[in-house]
């Protein structure tokens, strides 16, 4: 018997793989993994917005929910979101925004070795202003990974929807980035993002925002974050948001 | 699980596996980390040093009374085990390890998952819930192994000639024994291994923590 090429011994000794870093890379943008079957996450975000438009609104956010592994490709959240705004045309105040639900859909396995390099998924929400009573808003996202040794990239596109009787305001959002592993838990990036009024709304409301991002896991903890710098109708003060959550 | 166990498993280009190979035969014999003689049931005898394509046969890793069974199996690269859970609570199988990590989730009784194994390796299966559940997967580049008979004998049959290293291991092995064998064919070729078994070590769960206090928040 002859043997065609040279034997290449592999000492395996059982060595464990670090943590991955995040389940989101990004901060403006939605990314793809999911949480494993009946896997819980607090999932909270932090966002700040300063326009450049005629009335120069502000706005912070908080959004909070648990995210809830439905199948190991389906999750579910359910957030709670909190305001702060000021405009030239009203004073600030802090209040209860909405409440809601939300279903992800990866269209792949999550699978870490069986997945493709591609993986799409979709977004759907739906919820409930407090301050409307009338109201409801909608929304619902496209995204599209790409990962490729220790890139990561994802395309996103939304549409958003404030939904009243007979006074619909609709608006679509859009964006891209890419996330570079840098170690095991950390990655680095960069992302763009913005938002476009479609009908009812104001090109006011309009905005674009591009700036790095990074990620970084250790355990059971996640933490993603981008600043994004002023391109179009955001002030040069950014756009941060900055999304972190635990697994239990 | 930091094993210190030199798994070595030979990735070797194809070779072509002849006709008319022979049979590995032997014993090997255990001795625990008082230095001892043990049960050497179970232990796997397998070969490396040749490559062979993966059968259609899904083996199974049932979890029953917070045990994997069994808790060491061996499969070609290319395999798929399937993991049923027998147990009237949740479990939630996931590997560390970096020739395969995988995260099967909670499920349920009669809830089964299957993962595939496509690449040779050693691989460490914990229940995130259960520390006690722990189990091994060696993954490898061919279909030439054995397990281990009561009587601390084995057999592998339709080995193709040449001269091959030969491994045993079991869990908890301090590292696999290792021989070099040479086949011919229609002969028998008889080797011995002596394995050492440490003790079990510790683990963490899938996040790489310690697990909580045993006794609580558990079935």
């Amino acid at each position: 018997m002859t043997r065609s090429a040279a034997l290449v011994a592999l000492a395996l000794i059982s060595l464990e793989g670090a943590a991955h870093a995040g389940r989101s890379h990004f901060g403006w943008l939605y990314d793809t993994e999911t949480v494993p079957e009946r896997g819980v996450e607090l999932e909270q975000w932090l966002t700040d917005q300063h326009r450049q438009g005629p009335t120069h609104a502000s706005e912070t956010g908080v959004w909070w929910a648990p995210v809830i592994g439905i199948t190991d490709q389906v999750e579910l959240a359910l957030p709670i979101e909190w305001e702060w705004t000021k405009s030239d045309l009203s004073s600030p105040r802090t209040f209860l925004a909405r409440y809601g639900a939300e279903l992800r859909w990866r269209l792949v396995t999550s699978d870490p070795v069986d997945a493709p390099d591609w993986v799409p998924y979709v977004r759907v929400a739906i919820k409930k202003p407090i301050t409307e009573t009338e109201a409801a808003e909608v929304d619902g996202d496209l995204v599209l990974s790409y990962t490729q040794c220790r890139w990561h990239a994802v395309a996103n596109v939304g549409v958003y929807g404030d939904v009243h009787t007979g006074d619909d305001v609709w608006s679509t959002r859009s964006g891209a980035g890419v996330s570079i592993e840098v170690t095991d838990e950390l990655r680095l990036g960069g992302e763009l993002y913005g938002e476009k009024s479609l009908a009812g709304g104001s090109s006011d409301d309009d905005w674009v925002t591009v700036g790095p991002n990074l990620s970084w896991t250790h355990g059971r903890f996640w933490v993603s974050a981008s600043y994004g710098i002023g391109v179009y109708n955001i002030a040069t003060a950014g756009a941060p948001r900055i999304k972190w959550a635990v697994a239990f | 699980m930091k094993l210190l166990v030199a798994a070595a498993i030979v990735i070797a280009a194809p070779a072509h596996a002849h006709a008319g190979g022979g049979r590995v035969v032997g014993t090997v014999t255990v001795t625990g980390d008082d230095g001892k003689p043990i049960d050497a049931t179970g232990a796997i005898v397998y070969l490396t040093g040749f490559s062979e394509p993966a059968p259609d046969a899904v083996p199974t890793v049932v979890q029953k009374n917070k045990h994997f069974v069994p808790d060491l199996v061996a499969i070609t690269a290319g395999q798929t085990i399937s993991f049923p859970n027998a147990d009237p609570i949740l479990h939630n199988v996931f590997s560390r390890s970096a020739a395969r990590p995988f995260d099967l989730g909670s499920y349920r009784r009669g809830d089964t998952k299957e993962k595939s194994f496509p690449t040779p390796g050693v691989v460490d299966v914990y229940c995130n819930i259960h520390p006690e559940m722990a189990a091994t997967i060696l993954v490898l580049p061919n279909r030439k192994f054995a397990r281990v008979a009561a009587d601390g004998t084995f057999a592998i049959a339709d080995v193709p000639v040449g001269t091959w290293t030969a491994y045993a291991f079991t869990r908890a092995a301090i590292k696999p024994a290792q021989i070099k064998v040479t086949v011919t064919a229609g002969a028998d070729a008889t080797i011995h291994l002596d394995l050492a078994r440490g003790v079990e070590p510790a683990h963490v769960n899938k996040y790489g923590e310690k697990y909580r206090d045993p006794g609580k928040y558990r079935d």
